[in-house]
C-alpha cells in the first residue's frame, strides 16, 4: 500500500517536472506565477528532487516566495537538524541526502538539499558568500550548517571556483619587490616588507598600560586573622 | 662534481641569456608599453623610447607618486575579505592630537602599500639547446621536465631543463619555468593552471563589477612582472579604464602610477587631465604635464622653472590644440578638455561665491571658457585673475 502511494507521489512529481520543463523552453514566468517554490510534500523520503538551472535559481533567489520562505536569513539560519541531546554530542554529518538515483533518502533532508531551486554553484555567488564566516573567505563549520558531506564539498569545490572565476574577491597578499633584482641599475635598498593585515593598532598607536599607586592600600588588616585563629577563640567560648 | 659544474654551467648560461635580452638594442622594436591604438607619439620617436629606464629615473618615480594619492580609508587600509578569521576589533580612545600623529603614522605606513609595480618589457622566449641525443629518439611519446629542487635554488635561478621526444635536451621557455615553479613551490592563491578571470568573458565580468584592484593585485602576484601575460593582461586592463574613464578604480593604489605611466608614455594625457580636473587638483594635472614633459623632453616646449601650475596647464593645452591641427585631427576633443579642466578646477575653487550665483554654475564656466578660447587677455591670466573675472562677472549678474 504504502509502495503504491510512493510510485503515484513519484509519478505525480514527474509530470509536474515534465510540464515545468515545457513551460522553461517557452518563457520564463515569476516563480509565484509558476507556483515554483511551494512544494507541500513535508515526506520527501523515496521522492526525486526535481532540477533547474542557475538561471531560475538566481531568478528564485530574487523572488518573494524566497523572501517569504528564509526572511532574508542566509538559508541555514532557520535549519535544525533533528537530534536527542546538546549540540555539542550531535552525531556526525549525514554523507548525503539525495542517493545516486536523485532520491530523497532522509526526510529531514540537509537546507540544500530540501530547496529544490538551491544547488552550490560559481555563477550564483550570493548562496555560497551565505555560508561564508563573516569577512572571511573560510566556508562556516558543517556543524553549524547543517550541510550533509556531499553539499559541504560542493560548496568547498564550488568557493574555489567562484574565487577563480573572481566572483568572489579576497584580500591578495601583498608582494613587496625589490627593483635591485628588476633593474641592475638600481641601487637603492628596498623599503621594509610588509603585509596586509600585519599592520596592528598597537604598533602605530603604542598605548600600554600605566600602574597607579593604590588609592587605598590595605593597612592594617590583622582583624583578618580572626578567621584563621578561630578555633582558638571558640575554644575560649567554651 | 659533475652535477655542480653541470648547474654551474646552465646557472651561467641562463645568466648570460637575462644578461643579452634588453641589451640587444639595435635589433629592439618598440616597447610594448606603447600602443598605436592610443599613442600620440610619433613612430620614429616612439622607437627610441626605453620604457623601462624612464620609469625607474627619479624624477618620473617622484612625479608617479605625488600623482598616485593616498585614500587611506576607502582605498588602501579598506575592509578586503580577509583568509582566516580577525580575533576581535579593536577600539581606542584618543584625544585630537594622538589622532592627527596616529594619522599621520598611517599615511607613513600607506607609503609602503603603494610601491609601484615594475614596469619591464616582455621577456625574451628563447631557449638554449644543450644536447641533442639521437640515440634516445621517440624512446616516450612525451617531453620530460627535469627540475632543480635543492634547497639554495631560487625561483629566478632554478635550472629546469626539457627533454624533447626527438632527444633533445633544452633549458625551459620562462613559460615552463614558472609552471615548474607554481607545481612544486604551491603558495596560496597561485594555483598550477591560470584561473578563467585573467581571461575574457570573466575578465570583463568582474572589471564590471569594478574590482580592479583586487584583479591587478592578484595578476601582480600570479605571474611574473615580466610576462607577456602579464603586461598584455595590464594594458587590457588600463585600455578599458581608458575607454570607460573610471581611473577612479585604481586612484591611489599601487597601480594607479603604471597607468598614469602608460598614458604619459602614449603621449595621451586629456583623459586623465578631465579626470584630475575633476576632483579639483590643479597641481595634479601640472604635474602630469611636468611628467609627460619630462618623458618626452623638447626645448621649444619645456618647462620654465618659475612657472605657476596654471600657467603650464595653459601653456599644456595651447601646444596640444597646434598639434592636433597640425595632425589634421577632430578639435572637438581638446575644447571639450578645456572646458573639463576648467570646469573642475573653478568648481573646487569656488566653495564661498556658489551662494551668491544666482544663475547655473553651468553658464559661469560656459562663459569663462569662451573669453579663455577666444580673447588674448585669457592667456596671461593666473588662479586669482579667473577667480576676480567670476566674481565680478557674478556680481555683474546679480
Amino acid at each position: 500500500m504504502l509502495r503504491c502511494g510512493r510510485s503515484i507521489s513519484q509519478r505525480l512529481i514527474s509530470t509536474s517536472q515534465l510540464s515545468a520543463g515545457q513551460k522553461k523552453t517557452e518563457t520564463l514566468p515569476t516563480p509565484e506565477e509558476a507556483g515554483w517554490a511551494f512544494n507541500h510534500v513535508e515526506k520527501k523520503k523515496g521522492l526525486y528532487k526535481p532540477k533547474h538551472n542557475i538561471e531560475e535559481q538566481i531568478s528564485y533567489m530574487k523572488s518573494k516566495a524566497y523572501l517569504d520562505a528564509y526572511q532574508g536569513l542566509p538559508v541555514h539560519r532557520s535549519y535544525k537538524r533533528n537530534f536527542k541531546g546538546q549540540y555539542m554530542l550531535q552525531p556526525p554529518p549525514r554523507l548525503f541526502c539525495i542517493d545516486k538515483h536523485g532520491r530523497f533518502n532522509v526526510n529531514h533532508a540537509c537546507p540544500i538539499c530540501r530547496d529544490e531551486y538551491l544547488f552550490f554553484d560559481f555563477r550564483n555567488p550570493g548562496l555560497i558568500l551565505q555560508f561564508l564566516q563573516d569577512g572571511t573567505v573560510q566556508p562556516l563549520d558543517i556543524l553549524k550548517t547543517g550541510l550533509c558531506r556531499e553539499q559541504y564539498n560542493l560548496l568547498s569545490a564550488q568557493l574555489l571556483k567562484a574565487k577563480e572565476h573572481g566572483k568572489i574577491t579576497f584580500g591578495v597578499e601583498f608582494r613587496n619587490f625589490d627593483y635591485r633584482q628588476y633593474y641592475p641599475w638600481w641601487t637603492e635598498e628596498p623599503s621594509r616588507q610588509v603585509s596586509r593585515g600585519g599592520l596592528t593598532l598597537p604598533d602605530i598607536h603604542p598605548d600600554p598600560l600605566i600602574e597607579f599607586d593604590a588609592f587605598k592600600p590595605e593597612t592594617k588588616t590583622w582583624w583578618d586573622q580572626y578567621w584563621l585563629r578561630h578555633d582558638k577563640f571558640a575554644k575560649k567560648g567554651k | 662534481m659533475l652535477r655542480h659544474g653541470l648547474f654551474s654551467r646552465l646557472h651561467r648560461l641562463q645568466a648570460l641569456c637575462q644578461l643579452h635580452q634588453p641589451q640587444s638594442s639595435s635589433l629592439r622594436l618598440a616597447s610594448a608599453w606603447i600602443n598605436p591604438l592610443i599613442s600620440h607619439v610619433d613612430p620614429g620617436r616612439a622607437q627610441e623610447v626605453n620604457a623601462e629606464k624612464l620609469f625607474t629615473s627619479p624624477e618620473v618615480q617622484e612625479l608617479l607618486t605625488k600623482l598616485t594619492g593616498a585614500d587611506l580609508q576607502n582605498k588602501i587600509f579598506r575592509s578586503r575579505r580577509i583568509s582566516t578569521p580577525q580575533n576581535r576589533s579593536h577600539y581606542a580612545l584618543m584625544t585630537d592630537e594622538r589622532w592627527e600623529k596616529t594619522m599621520e603614522r598611517m599615511q607613513e605606513e600607506a607609503q609602503h602599500f603603494l610601491q609601484f609595480i615594475p614596469l619591464k618589457e616582455p621577456r625574451v622566449e628563447t631557449t638554449e639547446t644543450l644536447i641533442v641525443d639521437k640515440e634516445i629518439a621517440g624512446f616516450d611519446k612525451s617531453k620530460f621536465v627535469f627540475t632543480d629542487i635543492s634547497f639554495d635554488a631560487t625561483d629566478q635561478d632554478r635550472t629546469v631543463v626539457v627533454r624533447e621526444v626527438d632527444g633533445s635536451l633544452r633549458t625551459a621557455t620562462p613559460e615552463e619555468h614558472d609552471r615548474m615553479n607554481r607545481v612544486y613551490y604551491e603558495k596560496s592563491n597561485r594555483p598550477v593552471v591560470e584561473p578563467a578571470v585573467f581571461s575574457d568573458p570573466y575578465l570583463q565580468d568582474a572589471l564590471d563589477r569594478n574590482e580592479h584592484e583586487f584583479l591587478m593585485d592578484w595578476a601582480c602576484m600570479y605571474f611574473e612582472v615580466d610576462d607577456p601575460k602579464f603586461i598584455s593582461l595590464s594594458k587590457t586592463v588600463y585600455d578599458r579604464i581608458i575607454a570607460t574613464k573610471n581611473f577612479d578604480s585604481l586612484y591611489s593604489t599601487r597601480h594607479f602610477g603604471t597607468l598614469v605611466f602608460y598614458l604619459a608614455i602614449n603621449n595621451n594625457l586629456p583623459p586623465l587631465l578631465n579626470f584630475f580636473a575633476n576632483l579639483g587638483q590643479l597641481s595634479e594635472c601640472a604635474s602630469l604635464v611636468r611628467l609627460q614633459k619630462s618623458l618626452y623632453p623638447d626645448w621649444r616646449l619645456a618647462i620654465g622653472s618659475y612657472d605657476s601650475d596654471f600657467k603650464i596647464l595653459q601653456d599644456y593645452v595651447k601646444q596640444n590644440t597646434r598639434f592636433k591641427q597640425e595632425l589634421g585631427d577632430v578639435a572637438s576633443t581638446d575644447q571639450s578638455d578645456v572646458y573639463g579642466i576648467l570646469k573642475g578646477v573653478i568648481s573646487t575653487k569656488l566653495p564661498t561665491l556658489r551662494f551668491n550665483v544666482t544663475m547655473t554654475l553651468d553658464d559661469c564656466f560656459c562663459f569663462l571658457c569662451q573669453a579663455y578660447l577666444h580673447a588674448s587677455w585669457a592667456l596671461n591670466v593666473n588662479d586669482g585673475h579667473i577667480l576676480d573675472e567670476l566674481r565680478n562677472f557674478t556680481l555683474f549678474r546679480n
